[in-house]
């Protein structure tokens, strides 16, 4: 069986700097992997190559093929058939990702219109609406009319996190990239989040790429981490082995600065 | 104001450094040039601006570049006197216009907050009322409209918008924290505001005074074209444009050689402000 | 929203209360404008108690408020006509004048900005970029003397000035009339506006929203029209009413280049002579006209954006 994502030499620099180099690794259906490193690492930029989606000054170089197709240098309009279908993403800030002029339901609506489109089911007005409140209440959010109905900046940050992934659902993505999904919330809610998207991911058998610069927080959703430093891969292998046994020193850091904050952490309570 | 910044979200670091300095090189050579025929004329102009020098009206010749007016007098020397003019005109404008608006714009940040809504608000109706009307009463009402009428005119009402700039970039600065470190290790309000305020609301400022010396130049050119300026041979290049606009079908090279140069000025001043903008502003020159 | 509406009846008084003090600043009395050289101190007082100036300025600037709410603007101290009639008959010349400049110029100015920012990295996006930093280095009434000079002088389309003597009685003349007068506007504005359009269209090509619907598979025309166009007019629009007053002020000098009947050469006439009751009057019905369009902005801005719609709830 061939991977869903295959990354391949992948290189990309602006101007006459390179921000990712000769960065290789694969991912298959329904598995689950973290790419971790500091920010300016170049984990993101990897994310949005995967999407086709980098900004137009970052000219990319290799090979990434998601789904059998190959994405560096695709036109867009054949890498718009891909997106939502084959990957759908959860970033980071989610005040700013949410349109702040629309209504929680139309947003949701949108992927998931342009998803039933792509079944080839006519999407009534009805059955959208019907739907955004199935996915709304998927994520687990309360009174999914109430939050439909609402603006972005009506509701907390926990739950606009819930409608970000709601909507990356409504696409039913073999992938799902989840760029620093927690990062911007407490730590409560971090953790109901990472729960809601360890269990979806599951339930819904996709596979899972998880953009952090936070050791612990990978560890509870993947399997496999890829350690990036200044856009160079430095390890790679099972979460459990580079947790326990980190070969690389840059590693060893992240390790070890993780476990003091939790000592830290654990001294305080 | 971020809404409306100007700078591309991410560009080419390569093809923006060139950018920069060939808009500053551009500005630079466009105010020098005027810079210099300014100072030129305060000791020689190629003819006696109030004299006659030729016949009226006489088309582009090797004597008379751009011709004569209507009553003879060659235009490029007419054309000179009013870079002279137009500099006068901008600098003093800007001047009486920053010490004014920057002087309010900090008490008002500084101040109470009532006293600082009340500013603010009084500062948002102002601004209301277009420069230009503003400087139209003015000069109306000083009889024998004179130059210099209209640079207090176009000063005073310049610093209502100097003010409300200011007074935003200089609450901006007063969030940070390091503000609140600095007041509580015994610093003054003035030491703060030299400290920190001033030189961090600075570049902005200048910007916009560029900006405001290129709105005062053409403000004044549509007063004297409006004919409330003062009268040749000390006139600006928009009486010179009014009074060949009248022309227009015989000698249309009147009606047009002021207005290119009015614009190269202008324009020229803005590059120059963006050009070291881009330099002086560390946070533009990095695209992430 | 009342209390918007509180704002601007607000505004609207400080506005006349700076009018009135400024007028009054004015060296010299009114009166004088009533007079010929070498009166005596009686028809002085005769003229100032006509005027109104004798009176203490307090009392004078209840007058003119009172005046203003029965809507009377005054009778002009030259030709003695109803200042409020004068300017309903300029303003037929005015006022379209400023709307259609303003109309031409968002027609210009919105997909021009929108193409120069979405298309920042083609040599056209730049393009029109550069040449709309122009637009702002020119005076509005040279614009106006150059379009006389190609389609009045050299190719005779337009007339160089003038409006019908019948007013809008002949339409397609007045029309004719306006033309190089609300494209001259019109081009000058739009450059202005145009820059406004690209600025805000660039905060929304960098916006999260915007990638987060591409990234869930929106094309970027679906994704842009989507979300882009009103989150990037929210920031246009409320600096329409500034652009519509410049438009204005604009008229006032174009009126000018083109000798128009309209209130701009009102108001210059009234300077020129000193007719307080006229300039006062033209600047009134200036600064409401300005006012209102700003309320207006500030109500559509509302319209399309919840976030406005709460602050102001929670304010009130």
């Amino acid at each position: 069986m061939t991977a869903l994502l295959t990354v391949d030499g992948l290189t990309l620099r602006t101007g006459d700097q390179a921000l990712v180099s000769d960065l290789s690794f694969s991912l298959g259906a329904g598995e689950r992997m973290g790419l971790i490193g500091e920010s300016g690492s170049g984990k993101s930029l990897t994310a949005m190559a995967v999407t086709g989606l980098l900004p137009k000054s970052i000219r990319p170089g290799g090979s990434v093929v998601l789904d059998g197709q190959q994405v560096i240098d695709t036109s867009d309009r054949a890498l718009n058939r891909l997106r939502g279908s084959s990957v759908a993403v959860v970033f980071q800030e989610p005040l700013t990702a949410l349109d702040p002029l629309m209504k929680i339901g139309r947003q949701v609506a949108g992927p998931l219109a342009r998803r039933l489109a792509r079944e080839g089911k006519s999407p009534a007005g009805r059955d959208v609406e019907r739907e955004v409140l199935q996915f709304l209440d998927h994520v687990a959010l309360p009174q999914p009319e109430r939050i439909a109905n609402s603006y972005p900046h009506e509701i907390s940050g926990g739950q606009r996190q819930r409608v970000a992934i709601a909507m990356a659902l409504a696409c039913r993505p073999k992938l799902l990239i989840a760029d620093e999904p927690t990062t911007a919330l407490d730590v409560t809610t971090q953790a109901e989040i990472l729960k809601l998207l360890d269990s979806l991911v599951r339930e819904l058998d996709m596979a899972l790429l998880f953009i952090s610069h936070d050791l612990p927080v990978v560890a509870t959703v993947v399997d496999r981490v890829l350690v990036l430093r200044n856009g160079r891969a430095v390890e790679e292998g099972p979460v459990k082995t580079v947790f326990n046994q980190p070969r690389h020193d840059y590693t060893k850091t992240l390790v070890t600065a993780a476990r003091t904050f939790d000592n830290a952490l654990e001294g305080t309570a | 104001m971020s809404a409306l910044d100007e700078t591309p979200p991410v560009a080419p670091a390569a093809t923006r450094k060139s950018r920069w300095s060939l808009t500053l090189t551009i500005g630079l050579i466009l105010v020098g040039i005027h810079v210099a025929v300014a100072l030129l004329t305060l000791f020689w102009t190629p003819y006696d601006p109030s004299a006659t020098a030729g016949g009226r009206l006489e088309p582009p010749s090797l004597s008379h570049w751009v011709g004569t007016d209507r009553l003879g007098r060659d235009f490029f020397t007419l054309i000179m006197i009013g870079s002279r003019i137009a500099l006068v005109v901008g600098i003093g404008a800007v001047a009486i216009g920053a010490a004014i608006g920057v002087t309010i714009g900090l008490l008002s940040a500084f101040a109470t907050r009532f006293l600082d809504d009340a500013l603010a608000a009084t500062l948002d109706i102002l601004i209301a009322f277009p420069v230009l009307l503003l400087a139209m009463l003015v000069v109306a009402a000083s009889d024998g409209a004179s130059l210099w009428s209209a640079i207090l005119a176009l000063g005073i009402a310049m610093s209502a918008i100097v003010a409300r700039l200011t007074r935003i970039l200089a609450k901006r600065v007063l969030q940070n924290d390091y503000i609140i470190a600095s007041r509580t290790s015994g610093t003054s309000w003035p030491g703060v505001v030299v400290r920190h305020v001033l030189p961090n609301i600075w570049p902005t400022l200048t910007v916009n005074f560029a900006l405001q010396f290129g709105i005062a130049v053409i403000a004044e050119a549509s007063l004297s074209y409006l004919g409330l300026g003062a009268p040749p041979p000390n006139a600006s290049w928009g009486r010179l444009l009014q009074e060949a606009q009248g022309t227009v079908y015989t000698a249309p090279i009147g009606a047009i050689a002021p207005g290119i140069a009015l614009v190269t000025l202008v324009i020229g001043v803005n590059m120059l402000a963006d050009g070291l903008r881009d330099i002086g502003d560390p946070t533009r020159r990095v695209s992430r | 929203m009342l209390r918007r509406l509180a704002i601007l009846v607000l505004s609207l008084f400080i506005a006349s209360l700076v009018l009135f003090v400024l007028l009054r600043l004015l060296p010299g009395d009114p009166a004088n404008a009533l007079l010929s050289v070498g009166a005596d101190p009686q028809q002085i007082e005769a003229a100032r108690e006509q005027v109104g100036s004798n009176l203490p300025l307090s009392e004078q600037f209840l007058r003119f408020l009172g005046n203003l709410l029965r809507f009377d603007l005054g009778t002009s101290f030259i030709s003695g006509a109803p200042v409020g009639a004068e300017i309903a008959a300029r303003l037929a010349v005015t006022l379209p004048l400023t709307f259609l400049a303003f109309a031409l110029a968002l027609i210009i100015a919105v997909p021009l900005g929108i193409v120069s920012a979405v298309k920042a990295d083609r040599w056209y996006g730049a393009l029109i970029s550069t040449v709309s930093q122009f637009g702002i280095a020119i005076p509005v009434f040279w614009v106006g003397i150059l379009l006389v000079l190609v389609f009045a002088i050299n190719i005779r389309l337009f007339p160089s000035g003038g409006f019908p003597s019948r007013g809008w009685h002949a339409p397609l003349e007045a029309l004719r009339a306006l033309a190089l007068p609300v494209l001259t506007i019109a081009i000058v504005m739009s450059a202005s506006l145009l820059r406004y359009v690209r600025a805000s269209t660039l905060d929304v090509l960098g916006s999260d929203y915007l990638r987060t619907a591409r990234a869930l598979g929106a094309g970027f025309t679906e994704a842009f029209v989507r979300h882009g166009i009103r989150n990037g007019a929210v920031p246009v629009i409320s600096i329409l009413g500034i652009e519509l007053a410049s438009a204005f002020l604009g008229a006032v000098v174009v009126e000018r280049v083109f000798t128009l009947p309209g209130l701009g050469s009102m108001l210059l006439l009234g300077i020129q002579q000193r007719d307080y009751p006229n300039v006062q009057g033209v600047l009134f019905v200036s600064t409401l006209l300005v006012l209102l369009v700003g309320f207006a902005a500030d109500l559509t801005q509302r319209l399309i954006d919840p976030r406005l719609r709460d602050k102001a709830r929670v304010a009130s």
